[in-house]
């Protein structure tokens, strides 16, 4: 069955069906709360947080876009507003440290170094405005492009192209430092 | 390694947990009220409909004159009073300088002076 026909019947009154809806996108919208907030937030509670926002908020659901794209889009504002409610601080010791393919043109120091500067990046990308991270973590992490971004947090091309921008130069600064 | 090629590696990296919040999820959505489908307010064109149109009219219509009178009677009452006032105190003094003997002396006597201050 497809997404749009489960989202008619749940507005229909079967409410049940909506476990489908989230049995298809808790991963999806895991891996992207993941991206967006690293281990600053619990993930599993995001998640959950996210689909009762989605089950409140799908009665205004359009049915010429896709459901992905309201998903993705009720993922980041609940990101936003629930890191906005923490007032925790980002550090690198938060970040859980996962191997990343191993490789075997580096020797034991290259891969340290290598590690360093990826939790380098991860600490930095925390550190942007949440604005910028989204647009950039929507880029490059989930391969979107301008329009679907600009879609998903609801403004201008222009301003998708400006975020990303301002969000990789004050990456490349911060890392720099 | 720059910075493209530093992120194009953290694109790979995912959730590292399976994550299962269907039951949780669900108990929470059992409790909501029914959802009911919002009515549409928009052509499929993208124009507002008839009835919004003119309510919004009428709304902008009405504002549009309570500022309009609120502002003439403000630059009434401001203008009709200060303007009253400026012209009886014009009125008082030019007609006691052109009604004197001597204008100039007048101006100097040091009673007028005192008067005037």
């Amino acid at each position: 069955m497809e997404d749009k026909e489960i989202v008619q019947k749940i507005l229909a009154g079967d409410t049940e069906q909506y476990a489908e809806i989230v049995k298809r996108y808790q991963q999806i919208v895991a891996n992207l709360t993941y991206k967006l907030c690293g281990t600053r937030l619990e993930i599993e509670e995001v998640t959950q947080q996210v689909f009762v926002e989605l089950y409140m908020a799908l009665p205004r659901f359009r049915f010429d876009s896709k459901l992905s794209s309201f998903i993705y889009r009720i993922t980041v504002n609940t990101v936003c507003k629930m890191l906005g409610k923490s007032k925790r601080y980002v550090s690198t010791d938060e970040y859980e440290t996962r191997p990343d393919e191993p490789s075997s043109d580096r020797n034991a120091e290259q891969e340290i170094i290598h590690r360093e500067q990826l939790e380098q990046l991860r600490t930095a990308i925390g550190h942007l405005k949440d604005e910028q991270r989204t647009a950039l973590v929507l880029y490059t992490f989930e391969d979107f492009s301008y329009q679907q971004i600009a879609e998903v947090m609801g403004c201008t091309l222009a301003k998708v192209e400006s975020l990303i921008f301002r969000a990789k130069k004050n990456l490349a600064k911060e890392v720099k430092q | 390694m720059n910075i493209e090629e530093q992120l194009q590696i953290l694109s790979r990296q995912t959730y590292p947990k399976q994550v299962d919040v269907v039951d949780a999820v669900m108990a929470q959505v059992r409790q909501k009220p029914y959802l009911m489908p919002v009515t549409e307010t928009r052509t499929k064109s993208g124009r507002t409909t008839l009835w919004r149109t003119v309510a919004l009219t009428a709304i902008a219509a009405v504002a549009a004159l309570v500022v309009i009178n609120v502002g003439a009677f403000r630059s009434y009452d401001v203008e009709g009073i200060g303007s009253m006032i400026a012209s009886v105190s014009d009125y008082d003094y030019y007609s006691s300088v052109e009604s004197a003997a001597n204008p100039i002396e007048y101006l100097y006597d040091e009673e007028t002076v005192e008067t005037i201050e």
